[in-house]
This record gives C-alpha cells, sequence and structure tokens, in this order.
C-alpha cells in the first residue's frame, strides 16, 4: 500500500471559528515573540520539529511527504471556509499524490507535538475500512487525519469539497497520550522540559553524559562550569567560564554562552550568543529578541555585546564529535 | 521634622546614551540637598540599552557621592527583564531603602521639568520596588 503526507506548516490566515476577525491583542502580544521565526523548523533538542514529524511518519511507512507553507485545517474543510490561495496550494499538493498513486493519505499539521503513533492510526483506519479517520486528543481535533485517496480519484480537482463532505462521515481515533499544543512561548518551554525530564517521547538529539546532561556533538563546556541536569546542550555549542546551566535549560546547536553567565528553567535558540557575566532565567532567547516567559514580555536586544547571532564553530564543521572529556564536566546534582 | 526630599525621574520609552546623558546633566544640576533620594522610574520603558545602563550607572556614582540613593520605582515588564538579563536589579537592591513613611513635603521635594525624561513632579513618594 502506498502512503502519502501532505504536512501543512501554518493555517491560512483565518481563525478555526471560520471568521476574518483579526487577534486580538493579547492573543497578538503572546504570538509577538514565536512569529517571527518558523516555530516548526526551529530546533528543539537538536532537531526540529519538523524533522521530527517526517522521520516519524517515515518509520511508519509513509513514502514521500510534501510539505507546504500554508493551508486549510480540517475545521475550515468541513465549514467549506477556505482562503483561496492556502486552498489552492492544498489542492495541488493532494492532486500531485493522487496522481502518484498513493492510496492512503495522511494530512496533518505541524502544530501540536504529540507522541501519537502513525502506525496505530493507520491500522484503525484500515480495520475500521474509513474512508476518513480524524484523531482526537481528549480536548478535541489534533488536525491530524488519514484519508483513503480513492475517494479523492474522481474529485476531478474539487479536493477540498469532496473531503469536506467526508468529514461528517469520518471514523474518531482517540488518542490518550502525551499532547503538548504549542500555542504559547511557555508550551515549548514546557516541551523541552518534559523531554528532558522523560515525559514524552522526544529524545533530545546527542548523547547523555550524566544524569539529565544531553550533549551534542562537538559541544565544549568549561571546566568550571556547574551544569545541573536535566540540561541539554546542542552541538557546537560552547559554555565559557564560570557559567551556571540549571533547571532544565536546553542550548541549541552552535551557541556560545559567555564567561559567567548563568542560564536558567530558559531555552537559548540556535546559533545565539549571550554575554559575559548576564543572567537569563525563566526566558526563551534568540539571536536578537528575548521573551521573559513570567513576565510575558518580550524585549528586542540591540546590544551585541549581551545577545548576538553566532556562526557555526570551526570545530564542528571539521567533524569532531562529542567533545567533551568527561572529567572536564562538573555536574552537580 | 525629619522630612526627605525625592527626586522622581520618569524615564522615556527608549532609554540609551544620550537619554542617560541627559539626565546625568539634569541630576547634577537640581541635586540641591545633601542625601539626595532618586526614585527612577521605569514604568514606560520599553528598550533600554547598555549606554542607557551606563549612564544609569554614572547617575547612581553621582548620587551615592552626595550621600544620597537610587532606587527603583515602577517598572515595565521590559524594564524588568533588561535589569535582571543584566544584574542591574541586583545593584539596585543595594541601596538603602527609601522610607516613604517619612513624609515628603511638598516644599522639600524637588520638582524637576526634565521635559524630555518625563520627570514628575511628585505628591507622595511612591512605593519603591526591590
Amino acid at each position: 500500500m502506498q502512503i502519502g503526507a501532505i504536512l501543512t506548516l501554518a493555517a491560512s490566515n483565518s481563525n478555526e471559528s471560520g471568521t476574518h476577525e483579526s487577534l486580538n491583542d493579547g492573543a497578538r502580544k503572546r504570538r509577538q515573540f514565536l512569529s517571527n521565526v518558523p516555530n516548526p523548523k526551529l530546533d528543539l533538542l537538536g532537531k526540529s520539529l519538523l524533522d521530527r514529524t517526517a522521520d516519524k511518519l517515515r518509520q511508519s511507512g509513509v513514502k514521500t511527504t510534501t510539505v507546504i507553507a500554508e493551508g486549510p485545517t480540517l475545521t475550515q474543510l468541513a465549514r467549506s471556509f477556505v482562503s483561496s490561495d492556502a486552498g489552492a496550494t492544498w489542492d495541488r499538493a493532494v492532486a500531485e499524490s493522487v496522481r502518484e498513486g498513493v492510496q492512503t493519505l495522511i494530512l496533518l499539521r505541524a502544530g501540536a507535538y504529540t507522541d501519537l503513533d502513525f502506525e496505530e492510526v493507520l491500522r484503525f483506519h484500515g480495520e475500521q475500512s474509513a474512508t476518513l479517520t480524524q484523531v482526537y486528543a481528549p480536548d478535541g481535533s489534533l488536525d491530524i487525519a488519514v484519508v483513503d485517496a480513492r475517494s479523492l480519484r474522481n474529485a476531478d480537482g474539487a479536493y477540498r469539497k469532496t473531503l469536506g463532505a467526508l468529514i461528517p462521515k469520518q471514523e474518531r481515533f482517540l488518542y490518550d497520550g502525551y499532547v503538548n499544543r504549542l500555542r504559547k512561548p511557555q508550551d515549548f518551554r514546557r516541551l523541552t522540559e518534559d523531554a528532558l525530564c522523560g515525559k514524552c517521547r522526544l529524545r533530545p538529539a546527542g548523547s547523555e553524559v550524566g544524569d539529565g546532561v544531553w550533549l551534542g556533538a562537538g559541544a565544549q563546556i568549561d571546566e568550571s562550569c556547574v551544569i545541573e541536569g536535566p540540561v541539554y546542550i546542542g552541538a557546537g555549542t560552547r559554555i565559557g567560564a564560570g557559567c551556571t546551566i540549571i533547571g532544565g535549560s536546553a542550548i541549541e546547536r552552535d551557541c556560545e554562552i559567555d564567561f559567567g553567565t548563568t542560564v536558567e528553567q530558559s531555552w537559548i535558540l540556535q546559533q545565539t550568543y549571550i554575554g559575559l557575566s548576564l543572567t537569563v532565567r525563566h526566558s526563551i532567547v534568540s539571536n536578537q529578541k528575548m521573551f521573559h516567559l513570567d513576565r510575558k514580555a518580550e524585549i528586542a536586544i540591540t546590544d551585541s555585546s549581551l545577545i548576538r547571532a553566532t556562526k557555526s564553530l570551526a570545530f564542528t564543521q571539521q567533524g569532531h564529535q562529542g567533545g567533551i572529556v568527561k572529567n572536564k564536566l562538573q555536574i552537580a546534582s | 521634622m525629619n522630612t526627605q526630599s525625592a527626586i522622581m525621574i520618569k524615564l522615556p520609552e527608549v532609554f540609551g546614551g544620550k537619554e542617560a546623558r541627559k539626565l546625568g546633566r539634569e541630576l547634577k544640576t537640581r541635586m540641591s540637598t545633601a542625601s539626595p533620594h532618586v526614585v527612577v522610574d521605569f514604568s514606560r520603558v520599553r528598550q533600554m540599552n547598555m549606554a542607557g545602563l551606563d549612564g544609569l550607572l554614572d547617575c547612581m556614582e553621582t548620587v551615592a557621592k552626595n550621600d544620597g540613593a537610587i532606587q527603583l520605582g515602577e517598572i515595565s515588564p521590559e524594564a524588568s527583564i533588561f535589569l535582571e538579563l543584566t544584574r542591574m536589579d541586583q545593584l539596585f537592591s543595594k541601596f538603602p531603602v527609601f522610607d516613604a513613611s517619612a513624609g515628603c513635603t511638598a516644599e522639600q521635594e524637588l520638582m524637576g521639568e526634565i521635559e524630555d525624561l518625563g520627570t514628575e513632579k511628585v505628591g507622595q513618594p511612591q512605593p519603591v520596588a526591590a
């Protein structure tokens, strides 16, 4: 059986209620930080959620995965509310899958993170002889569906309409495992922490060198640092002398934390330089911005001595692996 | 009666080197009493940088040399993030707490008009955030 998947990165420019109402100020403020970066493409413990999803699909027997930037949600399809631009891209992707002879099509959105086993959903779909199976968590739809592509063959291009008509007849797959909706920055932080604590199946890309201390290839940590697990330090990242990294913090690849800085309960995005003798607490930091999770506010950092972008460090480009010498790491428990 | 004088300074939305230098100049001209108490209100600040912070440190030095104290007044979330990041919040907390209950008569308050910096006339000293 040939299985294909269409993975949509973002919803079309309308909300789930199917109206053109703009986001209210609160929602806009919450999305301010992460709206500036394409979330699914961000590294999260060493690998983007997009790559993780694609890997999972591959492991479940999916031969081709088409990634599109924008497309309709299933709720929008059910209500026949899809903006023409988003719909056209999605239509093209479906048409291509059908043309290529895909028999079963997985439609999903890179929004929420789940530990969902696609093989299990596909098995359920087959057992029920369903035309459309939609995945639900206890708090609602996960925007993941499996469609019998044969039902779309005679759609003659009207895929949205055909699929919309199938939704009322759907089979429901109820999933009660780990779900993180990733709706606000706090959710991303919670996901990194949950993963480091083993509360979900997401695993850091690297090796566990101490109790809950994960290191990516070529990570360098000065012997004077205090590292208290659970902590993730990504590939090619360098932690300078006298730094303290604690509280379930995750520092992604190719970052540099300079002398004497403390990183606590924070997520530092890839290729970020954090200057010397600073305190980063309960925050998400990119190379230009910092979002404080308690204060729910974001600041732009204009001083490159404080925070800026790094470039990939030379030693990772040279392919050095697992750069830390064990006895150089001080792990406080 | 033992009363205290206070200078309440409301910083602008963007507080950089230029604004800090202006603050320093104004402070020097307006510190007429010994042991001045300066309350810096960050409630409007949305953006700061290191030059602004350096300037603020210079002001603290000036005030300290006159046996006075600088304290934080109201503080916006953005300013508070910046001060925590740079550990300046710890420095501010070292200064003795301004005793609002000691009273502050209108005559003894310095009601400067540092227009660009938004210095405010203060009827009562405001609670100081640690």
